[in-house]
């Protein structure tokens, strides 16, 4: 089995996965529509397939042409799609489909047109040395305006997806969303590397440069083309992998197992806290009612916190960045690890009998807000958890500096 | 608990909860059900160890629900919850334990307004582990679960956008 089936059958895979809600919204109809296209490209531009089209059709290159208009659909729904997602209200109420598809359909009629003034028309591809026809017949004038509007529509639409996938993945942060996202990003990138290096391979053939730049174009361009598919296919179907029953079970059983050291030292310091306490091991190996279990997990870590009585700490980011050492923290990281240091040091203090009465420093609880939902606060108590070695060690480090 | 747990769920599945949930749209149903305006207010005052997170005082004309500030958006949802769970159950303190408490938090109240007065600090009692329970199982019920932004450090504009873009990959709305 070659790249390019591997990276077509993923596609696949993620286009059948996908079915089942595909219909319930529009934009989400839309997605999947262009994945089901992307998919078909992948799939004519498997050399038994494209082969067989082209003696079906009893036209050489036919395959090749197919994908390409399928390939300027395909932008013209990602570009619909990136404007109802992305865009504001006005540049919403702006966009027009009449005005888009005309553009679409205009691009279409070019390509089709140059296509058949061009010698592709009547002669076949040597698909062993060239991976497209306009790379053979770049000499020609007509196929090198073919290529260019074929490389700037699509390349355009790989801009504006991956700029705009990028800057949200990275505000969505670690989470299946921001993944997916960050994934079609660079799986756009990928686009642009193969639009890229393709125009230099037609540019050096209507140059007539030869040499082995040339002769691994091929392979390069197909490995380029199976990495836009596979990532694209990964990116469209992370965010909903979180639905998928094993993997929601598989995720909320790692998350309570990861919160409960954390839920352990409150509970520790704080016993009112627990509705049902559970000994460590029972905790471990029962399967059931993980989302109630975590539910109750990260409201009961939240009444421990609360419970306590936090004190201000000069310094207390910086003994912090010190602590975390060759791992450096990000700003936000480092100012959530700091309240929690700030909790951590209340807690010791609960334990030892020597809680202070009267306010708590409520920096302690700000910097340490997360958002409305279970998934959010999961994934901030995580952070804590994963720094728990750093919190620890800078509440060593303050704790000897005050004794 | 085993036991508490059905009669939660029993209660659970005859109760008409919004969907999507929405604590505003609950807050206003108990409210007319109850036929008694329902206020939700902050507690006053700085975070204390001694103050408990969560107050339901009732007096002769409304309801009152006093939520600490000083925690997630979620466990403050939580807290609420608790205390509406308190008015779904019929839950009654008629004595009034905790009137030095309130005494403390809001001197202006008069001791003679006050009907029930309910804090969410503990799970000692069967009232508040009942509540406790019930407000849990809303939450995590499938259908009210999948609010599944991540909201740290964002626009209320990226996070609708990052709600289509989810809408858009097969996320739940």
């Amino acid at each position: 089995m070659t790249l390019s089936t591997i990276a077509v059958t993923v596609l696949w895979i993620a286009v059948l996965t996908q079915f089942p809600s595909q219909r319930r919204a529009p934009i989400r109809r839309a997605v999947w529509l262009t994945m089901l296209l992307l998919a078909a490209i992948g799939t004519l531009d498997l050399t038994a397939i494209g082969a067989r089209l082209d003696t079906a059709a009893g036209l050489p290159n036919a395959a090749d042409l197919t994908q390409h208009v399928l390939g300027i659909v395909a932008a013209t729904l990602a570009r619909y799609c990136a404007v109802a997602i992305f865009g504001t209200e006005q540049q919403r109420a702006r966009w027009s489909a009449a005005r888009t598809t005309a553009v679409a359909a205009f691009t279409v009629i070019c390509l089709t047109g140059l296509f058949a003034i061009s010698p592709a028309r009547t002669q076949p591809t040597d698909i062993a040395l060239y991976a497209d026809f306009p790379m053979q017949y770049a000499a020609h004038p007509e196929v090198l305006a073919y290529w260019a509007i074929f490389a700037v529509y699509l390349g355009t639409t790989f801009v504006i997806i991956a700029r705009l996938a990028w800057r949200y993945g990275r505000t969505a942060g670690r989470s299946p969303l921001g993944g997916g996202l960050r994934l079609l990003a660079a799986g756009m990138v990928a686009g642009l590397t193969y639009l890229g290096y393709g125009t230099a391979v037609v540019a050096a053939h209507a140059a007539g440069i030869q040499g082995p730049f040339i002769r691994t174009a091929p392979g390069i361009i197909q490995a380029l083309f199976g990495a836009l598919i596979v990532l694209v296919a990964a990116g469209g179907v992370l965010p909903a992998t979180q639905h998928w029953p094993v993997a929601r079970q598989i995720g909320l059983y790692r998350s309570l197992r990861t919160l409960y050291p954390l839920w352990a030292g409150l509970y520790q310091a704080v016993p009112g806290i627990a509705l049902d306490p559970v000994p460590g091991w029972t905790d471990r190996i029962d399967p059931r009612d993980l989302r109630m279990r975590l539910y109750r997990r990260v409201i009961e870590i939240r009444d421990g916190y609360l419970a306590l009585n936090p004190v201000d700490v000069p310094g207390i980011e910086a003994t912090v960045r010190a602590a975390a050492g060759r791992r450096p923290l990000s700003a936000a990281d480092a100012a959530m690890v700091a309240a929690a240091t700030r909790l951590e040091l209340a807690r010791r203090a609960e334990l030892r009998g020597e809680a202070r009465a009267g306010s708590g420093d409520p920096r302690a609880y700000r910097e340490f807000v997360a958002g409305a939902d279970l998934d959010s606060e999961v994934r901030l108590l995580r952070v804590v958890a994963t720094n728990w070695p750093t919190i620890s060690r800078a509440a060593e480090t303050i704790e000897r500096s005050s004794s | 608990m085993d036991k508490l747990r059905r009669h939660c769920e029993r209660r659970l599945r005859h109760m008409a909860l919004p969907d999507p949930f929405d604590l505003g749209e609950l807050c206003q149903a108990v409210s007319a059900r109850r036929g008694r305006p329902l206020h939700v207010r902050r507690i006053p005052g700085p975070p204390a160890r001694t103050r408990p997170c969560g107050i339901w005082i009732a007096t002769d004309d409304d309801d009152w629900i006093f939520v600490d500030q000083d925690t997630s958006p979620l466990h403050r949802q939580h807290i609420v919850l608790h205390e509406l769970a308190h008015m779904i159950c019929g839950h009654d303190a008629a004595a009034l334990p905790e009137n030095d408490l309130i005494g403390r938090l809001f001197p202006d109240l008069s001791p003679a307004m006050v009907r029930t007065v309910l804090s969410r600090a503990s799970y000692q009692s069967e009232q508040e582990r009942e509540a406790e329970l019930l407000a849990s199982l809303i939450l995590t019920k499938p259908q009210r679960a999948a609010a599944v932004m991540p909201v740290l450090d964002m626009s209320e504009a990226e996070a609708r956008i990052l709600r289509r873009a989810g809408l858009a990959l097969g996320m739940d709305p």
